[in-house]
């Protein structure tokens, strides 16, 4: 089965957290939820993770590259075929400093308040994987990356991620 | 008369006057030195007969005052010392000889665990309060410099976590907020910190900012006051109700990497009823320990 990867800005948000949330009913998480998938222009990015996930740590780290400082990664993935059925999704280049995982990039576009409800509702629903990479992790597939060359220092948008990494 | 500030202060508090100049109005911390010069005259608006005190009525009780002290350099905070209830026409008030003036000595309660302290209320003929009290010791400079402080912190901090509900704290990414927090931690320190996890576990402030701001405490690139801001983090991790909370502190936690934390991780993990939340503190766990094996 092949996955789409999407972060998600905290992931703790989809717990049901009915101690502090007590009117939360069965089933039901805060809204906040949709603050963590942060759309942009009616898309999601995302990118293509493949049947045994050995693209994952390559992918977060390549992530992990346009931030400011180093952090875990936290994750959604969602099979493919899923999304393909209920969402456009348009590959398009993306924008980090390994071109790699740049081709794996895919766009979900043409997203309204409602088809984001709904991609909600199917990561709710049907408990698709959700996990986090930890800083420390994170931390070493960049050096990784940058020893290895698949992250291009070059690149490296963020001047303060460039400099902790590069120099 | 007022005694030399250079007989009343100890030498912890003696600043050089130029430094105290500037780095008070900037708000930064100022390092002690040997030449001691004029700190009461430049931080309180003292006169030959004491400390001048403002009085101000109660807006709730109208025969309610309270005295306050405005530090003469452009603070940005009136910290207010105690609570008074005079009133001027009880016997305790006498007329002095002078032009028909009401005196009184009053005690000043002991709040904040500071001694009391004898203040002189003059009112003169139009009804006008003024209160003086006598700088007598080191120990009154000490307090109302650490009133000013704890004030100017307090505020602060309510204003930056007030900013932080209306911009967007994108994880990963230096924000406002993130940078405001750093700078007063890295200024105040410790009383900063306290205020902190007073506004985190009174959840003055919403769980999602509380999250956000342990994450950016435990990766601040600074290596000051790194035990406070462990203590900080394993206080919320372990007595905060909600579970956002205890997850910022966890993940603040593991940016500080620091083995010292494990045994309060630990416990975290014992009582954490969240299965998700549980796992995940399993792997800052990990963590910790493979850094302290390895040190």
């Amino acid at each position: 089965m092949v996955y789409l990867f999407h972060s998600i800005s905290q992931k703790a948000k989809w717990e049901k957290d009915t101690n502090y949330y007590p009117w939360l009913k069965e089933g039901e998480v805060a809204a906040d939820v949709f603050r963590t998938l942060r759309p942009s222009d009616g898309t999601l990015s995302t990118y293509i993770i493949n049947e045994g996930k050995t693209r994952l740590h390559r992918v977060a780290a390549a992530f992990g590259c346009t931030r400011d400082s180093f952090q875990h990664v936290d994750y959604a993935l969602i099979p493919y075929a899923t999304l393909a059925d209920a969402f456009t999704l348009c590959t398009t280049p993306g924008k980090t400093a390994d071109d790699k995982v740049n081709e794996w990039h895919v766009d979900i576009v043409h997203l309204t308040s409602e088809k984001l409800a709904r991609f909600v509702q199917l990561i709710r629903d049907e408990r698709h994987e959700m996990d986090r990479i930890s800083e420390d992790t994170v931390k070493s597939m960049i050096y990784y990356g940058v020893e290895n060359k698949h992250i291009d220092c070059d690149k490296i948008k963020n001047p303060k991620m460039k400099a902790k990494v590069c120099n | 008369m007022i005694e030399s500030t250079d007989r009343i202060l100890p030498p912890i508090l003696a600043w050089p006057e130029d430094s105290l100049q500037t780095d008070l109005k900037s708000r930064r911390r100022v390092e002690p030195a040997d030449d001691s010069r004029n700190l009461r005259q430049h931080i309180f608006p003292v006169t030959e007969e004491g400390l001048i005190l403002e009085l101000k009525q109660d807006l709730q009780s109208e025969n309610d005052y309270y005295a306050a002290y405005r530090p003469s350099l452009q603070l940005n905070v009136e910290p207010t010392i105690w609570f008074l209830h005079p009133d001027t026409e009880s016997e305790d008030f006498e007329r002095d000889n002078r032009g028909g003036r009401k005196r009184k000595i009053v005690s000043w309660p002991s709040s904040d665990g500071f001694p009391p302290q004898e203040i002189t209320i003059d009112v003169d003929s139009t009804g006008s309060w003024q209160a003086k009290l006598a700088p007598n010791d080191s120990e009154l400079i000490l307090y109302l410099l650490e009133l000013t402080r704890r004030s100017e912190i307090e505020a602060e901090l309510s204003s930056l976590f007030s900013l932080a509900t209306y911009i967007d704290l994108e994880p990963g990414m230096d924000n406002a907020f993130s940078l405001g927090l750093e700078a007063l931690i890295e200024r105040y320190g410790e009383p900063a910190l306290a205020e902190i996890r007073t506004i985190i576990l009174e959840e003055r402030t919403n769980a999602s900012i509380a999250m956000e701001a342990l994450q950016y405490i435990g990766r601040m690139d600074s290596n000051r006051w790194k035990t406070e801001r462990r203590k900080l983090l394993e206080q919320c991790l372990l007595r905060s109700r909600s579970a956002w909370v205890r997850d910022g502190a966890g993940l603040g936690l593991a940016s500080l990497d620091d083995p010292r934390s494990i045994r309060a991780v630990k416990t975290a993990i014992a009582k954490e009823s969240s299965n998700t939340l549980k796992n995940d503190l399993e792997s800052v766990l990990d963590q910790l320990e493979k850094t302290r094996s390895e040190s």
